[in-house]
Parts: structure tokens; C-alpha cells; sequence
């Protein structure tokens, strides 16, 4: 396959996964509202006072690792899991369609679901809760939002390559809501138990959300390469777990039950 | 039956080699041979449950081998040469559904290095007016017919259609037969419907239990499952019936007679005649899977 | 179909255009610059700043200060003379700091005011350097940490 006609198949594939996914109103509505309705609610309405941090910037960074994390999981978990047993994958697999491009298109449409997110809650921080940053931290804080899509999306590959479509929006739902309250995207972590907090090591969310409260100021306090390398680790572990997942089934088949 | 001439390889497009496959223990293919030739239309015939898909995936590449050998334009069969020049219709249940036939055909176009016209494809399969319909909105027969100009898109030199009719109404089923009969491709045909081999297939051979039971044209393979099947308890032993005129085999299962005949009417009367005591008696068509239960107990 | 993939590129392009479009337009913090030039150097008001008062943190809030120290603080305390009024949003103000246990020496106390520390206490040294150092307390610059913008006053 020549160079420029590859180019040609990975910018149609995500072209079209995007408008896929865009044109599922229940996707759009629910990845885009749901961090931005939580933060006007939690960040800006019901703002804890007295506090010695700032919440609307404390919750900007947290809501942003909410915003990034749902689009991915749900891209890649359900999305991958419905494709795999329709037998659209396998059909793709038959042509000669190179691998990489459905899963760097799926990988485009959760960043770029992530992105939207990410700019209509900086334009909901800074002109309605009067969040004001340095340039470079608006910056850094988009960068290290962003980034957090590789190892989101997989951990929805690790998802969708294990379950069946059917399950796989119970099954991601059942990950990516308990993980973003225990990795204290919603209520800021420092107001649970000593206990929880320890709990949180383990979770994505919490290392991600901490890099993105670093380039503000109001992480905890650990190390930044703590952070990254736990995330570097998980998302080697998922990429193993995913791999098992398409072994298992004999790589893209439709799983019979 | 298992005689066949052997062609050289020029005109092979596509065998497989005394494969055997399983899925865990359960044995799906059992040293299964298959040829296809340059301009036929193979049909594969046989039960849900037989093989065909396995055999299909493995030609497609979609499968690993186990044992035996598979080979596609003489080539591996995933090999990047092969999957630019065949098409497969497989049993899938649908592709991007928010998005439009249109776009799907584009896309699936991108993946080919000559791809037919777009407009060509929409033609082919007599889809022009759904083209800007978003392919989740249509019927079983529609989608169908998307899933056939998908196949077509790279312009095969080699076309594999998996059961490409169930589930569809005669109706849907009749135009999809005739789209695909405009064609001259070499293709392969896996079905359990008889009529559909017999509508498409040049040549038929027909597998069971994974193995290949008979090969022949569709009217030789049609001639098993010819009249009706009469069953009955009675005393009348086979060998007595077996010249009666119409009458094509006759044999004994458990308790019941089971005579497949050309005349049902005749040979009921005659069986009646035969034996007052008869009873549990039945006439029905021969269904293709008990053709081919009595093909396997032909051979030994 | 190269159209379809220009459109897709130029997609692509135009939304990563916007995005950082976007970014760029948002609030900075604004650097609280001294006034300079005209005006008392001591006497101005900072407007809607957050102050610790040493316990709590307190939004919103006008301090006013009149040739050196802060004169009025709290909401709206409307200074009526017409002072050079600064923006503090963003901004923290709190006292200055101590440290109490320092050592003096060398470049050791270059820091203390970026830090917020005004008062620090060195337990060992001669007390004749004392006059040396305090006269370092004339230079207070102001500068960045963590986002906030500490403004000491003497």
C-alpha cells in the first residue's frame, strides 16, 4: 500500500468513525453535556466556600480528566465491542483495510470529542466561574487533558476486546462512574478518608486528574514521575489485557454464544 | 463422487488442502479439500453447523490454519495482494448504521487500490435511491443489498458470499439472486438453501460434519432431495418398494419406513394396500439436511 | 474521493486552529504592577482580592493601603480619596510570613520575600550583621509562585 493512499485510509476511517459516532445523538449528548452540566453544577453553582482553594480551577482540571475519560472509555469500549460482534470488524478485516487505521480513527474521535469537551469547559471557567490562569498554564492543562486519551482509550480497548456489545455499555458505565468519584473527579479527593485516598493509587483517573491539578498548583503533593509512570504501567497492562481479550476470540470473529 | 479431475493451477483460483479445523474439541472441518476455478460459481452446500463459514474464513483468511494447507492466487490467503483483488459478502448484521450507503460504499472503497465507481457499485446492486439513506434505517433485503455492493467494491477478481440470502423474504431474496447472476466473477457460494445453489452454482459440493459428501452440478445434487419423503410405521420391508415406479431410495430408520419418492400419491395408496395395520403416516418435502443424512449413509 | 480527504484534512486543521484559537482568548492572570510615577508610592488600593487573614481565606475583598501599611480592609471599605486603584483578582494577599529559623549567610535570604517571608529569625550569628542584612529589605521584588502573586508589604 502505497504511502499517500495509507495517509488517504486513516483520514477517511476517522473522518467517518467521527461522523459515526457524532451522529449518535445519545453518544454526543451524554460525552459532552455530562462534564460540563456536573462542573456548572458542582463547580460554579454550588460553590463550597471557605475552602482554601479556589473549586471552580480546582474543578476544571478534575472535570476536564471526566471529559477526556468518558469519550474514550465509551469510544473504544462499547464502540469496539458492537463493531467486533456485528461483524463489521471482521468485514473490514477482510479488506485490505491496515489495522492501525481503525483503531488511530477511534483513537481521533475520542480526542477530538476530548478536545470539545475540554474548550467548552475552559470557556465555561473563565466566563462564567471568572477562572483566570497563566497562558501557559491554559496551555499545559489542555496538553496533559489531552494525553490522558492514550491511556483512557486502552483501557476501553481492554474493555471492549473482553465483553459482548450488548454488555459492554453496563460494563464501561460500571468502570467510568465509580472511578471518577473514587479518583475524586467530582468531590476533590483530599475530603475522603485517609483509606479512600490510598484506594485511589491504583485508579487511572486519580494519577491523570493529579497531572492536571499539578499544572495548577492543587495536586497532593506527590511526585510527577509517580504519576506517569503508574500511567505508562496501566496502559502497558491494558494493551496485554486487550491482547488476551482478541486471542481469546480468535481476533476480530464475531463471538458466537 | 469424490473423483474429480485434477486442474492445473492456472485455473485454481483458491484451494484448500486436506484441511482439518476445530474450535476447542468440537471438530469443524475434517480433511476437507476444495477447489475454486477461474470463471465458476462454487456453490457449498451443506446444514448449519457443517463447516461452510469455516471453510469460508479460512479462504478468506480470517481463521489460522491448523492442519493442511490454503492458498489464494496462489498466495497466503490474508496476504496483502489477495485482499486487493477478492470481495466477501459475510453473515454480518450491519456496519456504521449513522451512516449513509453512500458514505459506507466510500469508505470501504478507500481500503482498494482500483476501486469500482461509486456510482457503478450503487447501480450493481440496484441501491441508487437508498444511496443517501443512512444504512441503519434499512430493511433486511436493503442492508443486504449494501453489504453485496460492499463486496463488489474492490472490483473482485475472486468473490466469496457467505449465506448471502438468509433471513430474507423471497422477494428481497429473487432480486439479490438476479444482481448477483449479472455478474461474471468466480465466486464462492455457502448456503444451506438448495434453491440458492441451484439459482447461482455451476458446482456444487456439498459438506457435512466438515467433511465433503458430493460434488457434482446443481440438478446431479438436486436429484437427491427430488419428490417427497413418505414415512410410516408398517411391515412393508424396502427392498419390496424399492423398484416401485418414482420410488428413489428406500430404507429403514428406527421404528419408521422412509421411502423418498417421485409419485407420494401412488406409492401411499400401495403401501396402504400393502398393510392395514400401517399407521403414523406422514408425506412431506425432502428437506436438504435429510438428503443429506442419507447421502452420508450412502457412502461407507 | 481526494476531495473527501482534503475536506477531512482541512477538518481536521480547522479544528486545531479553533481549539488553540480558543485557549488563546482566555482571562491570564494580570501582573499586579506597583504604580510607578506620580503617585505616592505608598498609598493605593487593591480592589477584589483574596486575603488570609491567617485563618480563612477571604474573596473578594478591597484593601487599602495608606503610605506603607494597610489602612482599611474588607468589603467595599470605598477609599475616598482618589487613589490608584489595583485589580486583584487572582491575587492573594496575606501577611508576611516568618521564618524562624534561618542562617543568614551568603545568598541564603535572596528568596525570602519572593516566599512571602518578611521576618526571619537567625539564631546564630553575630548581631552586628543584623544592621548589614536589614538593609537588604529595601529591595522587595515581587514575582510568580504557584499561580498567585504574594505582594509583601514591609
Amino acid at each position: 500500500m502505497t504511502v499517500n493512499r495509507r495517509i488517504r485510509v486513516y483520514l477517511l476511517e476517522a473522518h467517518y468513525q467521527f461522523i459515526d459516532v457524532l451522529r449518535e445523538p445519545l453518544f454526543s449528548i451524554s460525552v459532552l453535556a455530562f462534564p460540563l452540566v456536573f462542573y456548572l453544577f458542582f463547580g460554579v453553582i454550588l460553590n463550597f466556600g471557605g475552602t482554601s482553594m479556589p473549586m471552580q480551577t480546582y474543578m476544571l482540571a478534575t472535570y476536564g480528566v471526566f471529559g477526556i475519560l468518558g469519550p474514550a472509555l465509551f469510544n473504544f469500549g462499547v464502540g469496539l465491542a458492537t463493531e467486533r460482534d456485528t461483524g463489521m470488524l471482521l468485514l473490514k478485516q477482510t479488506t485490505p483495510m491496515p489495522v492501525g487505521a481503525y483503531f488511530s480513527a477511534k483513537v481521533t474521535t475520542a480526542l477530538i470529542f476530548g478536545a470539545t469537551v475540554v474548550s467548552a469547559l475552559f470557556l465555561i471557567a473563565a466566563y462564567a466561574a471568572g477562572v483566570a490562569l497563566f497562558r501557559w498554564q491554559w496551555f499545559a492543562l489542555a496538553g496533559v487533558l489531552l494525553a490522558g486519551v492514550v491511556p483512557f482509550c486502552t483501557l476501553g480497548l481492554a474493555i471492549g476486546a473482553w465483553v459482548k456489545g450488548r454488555s459492554a455499555v453496563a460494563i464501561v458505565n460500571l468502570i467510568f462512574l465509580p472511578m471518577s468519584m473514587l479518583s475524586g473527579l467530582w468531590i476533590p479527593i483530599y475530603v475522603f478518608s485517609d483509606f479512600m485516598q490510598n484506594m485511589a493509587l491504583v485508579l487511572p483517573a486519580y494519577h491523570h486528574a493529579q497531572l492536571a491539578l499539578k499544572v495548577i498548583g492543587m495536586d497532593s503533593g506527590q511526585p510527577i514521575l509517580l504519576h506517569v509512570i503508574v500511567l505508562v504501567g496501566q496502559t502497558f497492562i491494558f494493551l496485554i489485557v486487550a491482547a488476551l481479550g482478541f486471542r481469546r476470540v480468535g481476533g476480530f470473529s464475531i463471538r458466537k454464544s | 463422487m469424490e473423483n474429480q479431475p485434477t486442474h492445473s493451477d492456472e485455473s485454481v483460483l483458491a484451494r484448500l488442502s486436506s484441511v482439518t479445523h476445530h474450535y476447542g474439541s468440537i471438530l469443524a472441518l475434517d480433511e476437507l479439500d476444495l477447489e475454486v476455478r477461474q470463471g465458476e460459481v462454487l456453490g457449498v452446500l451443506g446444514p448449519n453447523g457443517a463447516g461452510k463459514t469455516t471453510a469460508i474464513n479460512l479462504l478468506l483468511g480470517n481463521l489460522r490454519v491448523q492442519q493442511g494447507s490454503v492458498s489464494v492466487f496462489g498466495q497466503d490467503p490474508g496476504a496483502m495482494q489477495v485482499r486487493e483483488r477478492r470481495g466477501a459478502m459475510l453473515q454480518v448484521s450491519g456496519i456504521s448504521g449513522n451512516l449513509t450507503v453512500r458514505e459506507n460504499i466510500e469508505l470501504f472503497s478507500s481500503y482498494y487500490p482500483a476501486p469500482l465507481a461509486v456510482a457503478k457499485l450503487l447501480s450493481t446492486a440496484g441501491i441508487e435511491d437508498l444511496s443517501e439513506r443512512r444504512f441503519g434505517k434499512l430493511s433486511g433485503g436493503q442492508k443486504q443489498r449494501v453489504m453485496f455492493a460492499l463486496a463488489l467494491a474492490s472490483d473482485p477478481e475472486l468473490l466469496f458470499l457467505d449465506e448471502p440470502t438468509t433471513g430474507l423474504d423471497v422477494d428481497a431474496r429473487h432480486r439479490l439472486w438476479d444482481e448477483i447472476r449479472t455478474l461474471e466473477v468466480t465466486a464462492v457460494l455457502s448456503t444451506h438453501n438448495l434453491a440458492e445453489v441451484d439459482a447461482l452454482a455451476d458446482r456444487v459440493i456439498v459438506i457435512h460434519h466438515g467433511q465433503r459428501i458430493a460434488d457434482g452440478t446443481p440438478s446431479e445434487i438436486k436429484s437427491h432431495v427430488a419428490g417427497r419423503l413418505v414415512r410410516c410405521v408398517t411391515s412393508t420391508l424396502p427392498d419390496e418398494i424399492t423398484q416401485f415406479p418414482g420410488v428413489i431410495q428406500a430404507k429403514v430408520r428406527g421404528r419408521h419406513l422412509e421411502v423418498q419418492t417421485t409419485l407420494p400419491e401412488d406409492l401411499v395408496r400401495d403401501l396402504l394396500a400393502r398393510d392395514e395395520d400401517l399407521v403414523d403416516l406422514t408425506v412431506e418435502a425432502v428437506d436438504l439436511e435429510s438428503a443429506f443424512l442419507s447421502l452420508t449413509k450412502e457412502s461407507p | 474521493m481526494q476531495n473527501l480527504k482534503r475536506s477531512s484534512l482541512s477538518g481536521f486543521g480547522a479544528g486545531i486552529v479553533v481549539f488553540i484559537g480558543i485557549i488563546l482568548t482566555l482571562p491570564v492572570h494580570s501582573t499586579l504592577q506597583c504604580p510607578t510615577g506620580g503617585v505616592s508610592q505608598g498609598s493605593f488600593a487593591v480592589i477584589d482580592v483574596t486575603v488570609l487573614d491567617g485563618e480563612v481565606f477571604r474573596q473578594w475583598w478591597d484593601v487599602w493601603i495608606a503610605n506603607g501599611p494597610a489602612w482599611q480592609v474588607g468589603h467595599n471599605p470605598d477609599p475616598s480619596e482618589n487613589l490608584p486603584r489595583l485589580d486583584g483578582r487572582d491575587h492573594t494577599l496575606f501577611p508576611g510570613l516568618i521564618d524562624a529559623h534561618v542562617h543568614t549567610f551568603g545568598t541564603t535570604l535572596n528568596d525570602a520575600s519572593r516566599f512571602g517571608v518578611t521576618t526571619i529569625l537567625d539564631r546564630f550569628t553575630n548581631p552586628a550583621l543584623g544592621a548589614i542584612k536589614r538593609s537588604a529589605r529595601q529591595y522587595v521584588p515581587t514575582s510568580h509562585f504557584d499561580g498567585h502573586t504574594h505582594i509583601t508589604s514591609r
